[in-house]
Order: C-alpha cells, then sequence, then structure tokens
C-alpha cells in the first residue's frame, strides 16, 4: 500500500512539473516544429528524454533513501517524522503556497543547439528527473525528498524516482510530437492561460500527500524503517537497543549513541548487557561495560539470558541452559532432529522460547527451565516459523510462507498463527513466476467475473530477501532483513524496526 | 439433368464431409500444440493449482517444480539442493549474515497441500499427454469429491475416476521430444 500511495505522490509530483519554464521548453525543443525538425527525431527525443527523466529521478530519490539506509535512518519516530513532513507539504498544496524554498535555475539552454537532439533530449531529463536542478513547482518534491531519507528504504526510493521520472516524462512526450499542431497548440494555450488546471494539479498532489501521510502515519504496522545497517541480529530492552555488524563487532545503542562492544553475538535483559568473547558468554553493566558475570560456553552459537538463567546454542543443533549463580553445571535443553535446525534462543525468566525448523515442517516452542516441560506455542505446515523473540507477556517471531514474509506478535498459548497480529509484511523469498506461460494468458475461465484471485507480491529479479532473528523492545519490534543477491555470494543484512 | 444433379449433390456432399471430418481432425490435433488458457495444453476452464512458484509443475512425484527450468522448490518457493536445503540461483546454500545456512523448509506434493489448504481430501488420479514446447507435457489433475472446484464454481469430472471431480490443475513435463 505505501509503495503505491508514494508512487502515485511521486508521479503526480512530476506531472506537476510540466509547469516550470523547462517544462514548457522542453515540448518547444522536442516537437517537431521545433529543434527536432521532423517527427521521427521527435520520437526518438522523447524516448531518450523518457529514459534520462527515470534515471534521474532514480538517482535523487534512490541516493536520498540510500543516505538514510548509510545513516541509519528510521528508528521509530521515522515514519512519524515523514507522515509529519508530508501532512505540511499537503497543506502547503491544498493552500496553493509560494513554493520555498525554490530552485531558480534552468537547464542550460545551449545544449539543444549544439547537441544532436535526442543526446540534449536524454540530458535534458537526466536533469528535469533530477527535481532539484531546475524550478520546483510542488512541495511535494521536497517531501518526498525527506520521506525517502526518513524511510531509508532504496528499492522504496527508486520506485518512487521512477514514478518522479515517469511523471516528468509524460506531459513532455504527450505534447511534443502534437505541439504546433491546432490540438498541440490548444493544449499549450490551456496550460499557459488557465491557472484552474495547475491548481487542480497541485490539490491532487494535496491529496497524494495527505494520503502518504495516512499511510505511514495510521498504518506504521506496514512502515517498516531501517534501524541499522549493515546490522543483524538485533536486541532490545527498556531504553537500549544492541546489534552485531556482520563479520565484526555487537553495538550497543542508548540515549542516541552507538558503540562498539568488545564481544560479538549482543544480547540484552535484566538491565544489563551481555556479548560472546570466543567461548565466554560475558555480562557486563551496559554504562562502564563492567564485567559482572561470564560462562563458559562452547559451540559459538547466540545465546540469551534472564534474570535466572544463561541458554547458549551448540551449532544449530543444541541449547544448553545453565542457571545465572553458576551453582548447577551446563545442562542441555533441546536437541535436533534429523534435518532439523534449532533457532536463536529467547529468554524471559525461566520460559525458554525457540524454533525448531526443517523439512518436516517448523515449531515455536516453549521449555520451562525450571521443571524440563517442553510444549508447542505455533505450529504450522507449509510455512516457517522462525526466530521469536519473547518479553515475557508477547511472543514475537517471522512466518514465512511463498506468497508472503511476515512479523507476527501474539500471546504465549498454544494457538493458529493466523490469530495472531501482523507487524509488518514483505514478499517472500521465492519469487514466483507470471502464473501462466509465454503467449498464455492469465486463467481467468470460470472465475465470477472473470476475476481471479490477486496474485502475491514477488521481489525484484535476481534479489531475495529473508526476514531472519527478532526483537521485541517496549515500543518497537526488530527483525533482520537478509538481502542476497544472485551471482554473488554476499548475504548483506539490516535490521528494521516496526512499531509495536 | 439427374445425373448432374446427382453429381452436384455428391460433391456437396463429399465437400461436406470434408469439412466435417477436418473439424474433427482439427479437434484431435489441435489440443497437441495446444494454446487453450494459460499454459500449453491446458484445455478446460480449471484453474492451476496454488504452487509456490506460480504454474504448476510437478515432478514425478507430485512435489512443486520451478516451471521454467525444472528446479526442485520448497513449500515457500525457494530453490533447494537434493537434500531439501535452500540455495541460490548458483546453487550456493542460503546463508544469513554471518555464513550460517539456513533451515530447510517441507516440500509438500502440490495435490497433498491443495487438500490441507482447502481442507477437502484430494487425490492425483487420471492425465492426458500432449505436446508442448516440443516435448510431451502429462496433464495431471487434482481430484476430490467437492462439487466445488479452485474457481469457486461447480467442479468437472476431467480425468478424474469414481466420483471425483477436478477441484485443480497440475502438469510434468517430460523429456519425451515430440
Amino acid at each position: 500500500m505505501l509503495i503505491w500511495v508514494l508512487a502515485a505522490a511521486a508521479l503526480a509530483a512530476g506531472v506537476t512539473g510540466a509547469w516550470s519554464p523547462c517544462g514548457f521548453s522542453m515540448v518547444e525543443t522536442l516537437a517537431p516544429a521545433g529543434y527536432a525538425g521532423r517527427l521521427r527525431t521527435t520520437l526518438v527525443a522523447c524516448l531518450t528524454f523518457t529514459l534520462g527523466a527515470l534515471a534521474g529521478g532514480v538517482l535523487t530519490f534512490g541516493g536520498l533513501a540510500a543516505l538514510g539506509e548509510a545513516l541509519g535512518a528510521g528508528g521509530t519516530g521515522a515514519a512519524a517524522v515523514a507522515a509529519a513532513i508530508a501532512v505540511v507539504a499537503a497543506v502547503g498544496e491544498a493552500r496553493g503556497l509560494r513554493i520555498v524554498p525554490q530552485v531558480r535555475r534552468q537547464v542550460p539552454e545551449s545544449w539543444r543547439r549544439v547537441l544532436p537532439v535526442p543526446l540534449a533530449a536524454g540530458l535534458y531529463g537526466v536533469l528535469l528527473g533530477l527535481g532539484f536542478t531546475t524550478f520546483i513547482l510542488t512541495f511535494a518534491v521536497w517531501a518526498l525528498a525527506a520521506v525517502s531519507v526518513a524511510l531509508g528504504d532504496p528499492a522504496l526510493g527508486a520506485v518512487l524516482g521512477l514514478a518522479f521520472g515517469a511523471g516528468r516524462a509524460l506531459p513532455v512526450i504527450a505534447l511534443a510530437p502534437i505541439a504546433g499542431g491546432d490540438r498541440g497548440n490548444a493544449a499549450h494555450a490551456a496550460m499557459a492561460e488557465r491557472p484552474a488546471i495547475l491548481r487542480g494539479l497541485r490539490a491532487a498532489d494535496a491529496v497524494a500527500l495527505a494520503l502518504c501521510a495516512a499511510v505511514i502515519g495510521v498504518a506504521p504496522a506496514q512502515a517498516a524503517t531501517v534501524a541499522a545497517s549493515p546490522a543483524s541480529g538485533p536486541a532490545a530492552d527498556v531504553d537500549r537497543f544492541a546489534f552485531q555488524r556482520p563479520g565484526g563487532p555487537g553495538y550497543l545503542r542508548r540515549a542516541g549513541a552507538t558503540f562498539a562492544l568488545p564481544g560479538r553475538d549482543p544480547a540484552l535483559a535484566a538491565g544489563l548487557v551481555g556479548w560472546r568473547d570466543g567461548t565466554r558468554i560475558v555480562l557486563a553493566d551496559p554504562a562502564t561495560l563492567t564485567t559482572l558475570g561470564t560462562y563458559e560456553a562452547p559451540g559459538g552459537g547466540a545465546f540469551a539470558f534472564s534474570d535466572q538463567w544463561v541458554v547458549w546454542l551448540v551449532g544449530s543443533a543444541q541449547l544448553v541452559a545453565q542457571p545465572r549463580d553458576a551453582t548447577v553445571a551446563p545442562r542441555l535443553v533441546a536437541s535436533a532432529r534429523a534435518g532439523e535446525q534449532l533457532g536463536r534462543p529467547a529468554l524471559a525468566g525461566q520460559a525458554l522460547v525457540f524454533h525448531r525448523a526443517g523439512r518436516a515442517g517448523s515449531q515455536i516452542r516453549l521449555v520451562d527451565l525450571a521443571t524440563g516441560r517442553e510444549r508447542t506455542l505455533r505450529s504450522e505446515r507449509r510455512a516457517l516459523l522462525l526466530n521469536p523473540s519473547f518479553d515475557g507477556r508477547e511472543l514475537l517471531y517471522v512466518r514465512s510462507t511463498f506468497s508472503r514474509q511476515e512479523l507476527r506478535l501474539g500471546p504465549p498459548v498454544r494457538r493458529a498463527p493466523a490469530r495472531d497480529r501482523r507487524l509488518y509484511g514483505t514478499t517472500p523469498t521465492g519469487r514466483r513466476d507470471a502464473g501462466h506461460e509465454r503467449g498464455h494468458g492469465r486463467h481467468r475461465s470460470g472465475y465470477p467475473g472473470r476475476r481471479p484471485p490477486p496474485l502475491a507480491p514477488r521481489p525484484p529479479a535476481g534479489i531475495s530477501y529473508t526476514l531472519w532473528s527478532t526483537a521485541l523492545g517496549p515500543q518497537a519490534a526488530f527483525v533482520t532483513r537478509l538481502r542476497h543477491r544472485g551471482g554473488t555470494t554476499t548475504t548483506t543484512a539490516a535490521v528494521l524496526s516496526v512499531p509495536r | 439433368m439427374n445425373q448432374s444433379r446427382r453429381g452436384f449433390l455428391a460433391k456437396v456432399s463429399g465437400a461436406l464431409m470434408a469439412v466435417t471430418g477436418a473439424r474433427t481432425v482439427g479437434s484431435l490435433v489441435a489440443p497437441g500444440e495446444a494454446e487453450a488458457y494459460h499454459f500449453c495444453g491446458h484445455i478446460y476452464t480449471t484453474d492451476s493449482c496454488p504452487h509456490p512458484t506460480g504454474l504448476p509443475r510437478i515432478d514425478s512425484r507430485g512435489r512443486p517444480l520451478r516451471a521454467k527450468d525444472g528446479h526442485r522448490v520448497d513449500d515457500l518457493g525457494r530453490l533447494v539442493d537434493r537434500e531439501g536445503d535452500p540455495i541460490d540461483e548458483d546453487g550456493a546454500r542460503l546463508t544469513d549474515a554471518e555464513g550460517a545456512p539456513l533451515p530447510a523448509a517441507s516440500r509438500t506434493p502440490v495435490c497433498t497441500a491443495v487438500a490441507q489448504q482447502y481442507d477437502i481430501t484430494t487425490r492425483t488420479d487420471g492425465a492426458w499427454y500432449r505436446c508442448c514446447g516440443g516435448h510431451v507435457r502429462k496433464l495431471v489433475d487434482c481430484c476430490s469429491t467437492s462439487r466445488r472446484r479452485i474457481n469457486g464454481d461447480r467442479s468437472l469430472v476431467g480425468y478424474c475416476y469414481k466420483n471425483r471431480r477436478v477441484f485443480c490443475v497440475m502438469y510434468y513435463q517430460t523429456k519425451v521430444p515430440c
């Protein structure tokens, strides 16, 4: 939903840009009666102009989103900031206020005289697509730029840029081929002499921005933002957040400052911070990093602790637990069956929660460390239920099927995943095909009104996303998003934040 | 005159028979490279069974394959190796950011998954073979006793046996050239 609303706003903003001095100039420049000289050249120039505008849009908005991601944009307040910016811009558009700050620059006029028109058109397209190199006709351009940074999602930024570029190109390529003719002259006169059209477009921009604000602000469940990147293995406490830098140390973030820990796989609980130092688990004061306890825990896996227990993963096949006071030796509390993996442990008091996943299916299990009793909290056929987090009251986990990956939140009792609240959803890891073979169409026969059910969303070609480890904070839920690009062996990771 | 009339009638009836015969032959031959509906060979109105990657291609045991290249996929639509572990397009194991392998998922026969999803009893019954893409393709019905099919309307008998009807369709692409 968010992506469509933002794309619509960007498209409207791009179209509004046609009323700029450069927008008008492009129509004249590309017209057959203008520098193009003939219709064929006009059509080629329209194509290069469009490609340039699309590239420019992606550069600006995709780049701003990448900048946001690099700066660690997002966090729990980012969606609210983005929504507020959209509201302010929508009010400005609805009232038709003068655009400030304005960019009082134009594209170089000489290009159309000294360069082949298609080349000049392509370069003009890039400049107009960039958005901030010429006059700005709508607050939406500023607002969408700010939203791109705030949400910090490069894929979303790229889509936004494509829509903006398409919007900038549409009026030009629609009008240039007919410029000079009766219909072209009439259209030009209407654009130039009827301010109501521009006012209408700005009103449309206002509506689109208001919708953006509503989707971002009212439905924050879908507006995940990047909390840290590159990062994985999140941990959250009342006012602290920690994550693992892939291949590096763990990091702790508190009071807006982020600093490296002297170990890996950070964990937070019971007012303490923990990390793994080789085969040792170290628990320390989060303010001073003074060591308060250590546990010998060979196996190298992730761990969790509470005020009563420490539990660690050995490989991905065994979970071992030891009381915090170390009065009893470590003991095995769960082991994987053949073809099965155990997931990252989560602890609240003496309740241990983890996943079992394999070819026979997946489950989320709870072990009472005091009694050793184990029971199933969630189970589903043909789905993966992964990496639960648990704060003693609610259970957060990833549910992955062929049509969707979701972050779900529910109580620690046995029930169907469908009954849990969906905090966030994204495309599945696998990429579906079109549902029909080449030369055939979507199957419609037999369906009422010839309307088959909608197809599931799919990830971009060549890229797979996997929602992975989770953490549960008081205000937000966190999830690691793994990104694997085909043709490479590298998996990158970012931690997303979703308001609870 | 009579002779010529008989001759004319004979020619007309011969022509009609030829047209009828051609239609009959056409109806027999046409499905061989059938282009009807959403995949080659399928000429009825029942839609595909839900499949992790879309087009309902299956292996000889009814488990899902990616349509474009016949690669194994699991219930999540991920490519998997012989052991069922998830891999990328180059055959490398999918891992987390630290290089630890991601867990395997189930790989359920498509018709069995239909039974679980729609809470009905299903069975893979009959089949028909057609020529598609230069290879023989087996069109397979996922049958049930349900009077409704996946489209939501009344089900057809199709290739199913014993009062069962077609709930949804699948296909198995052989390596036999045609």
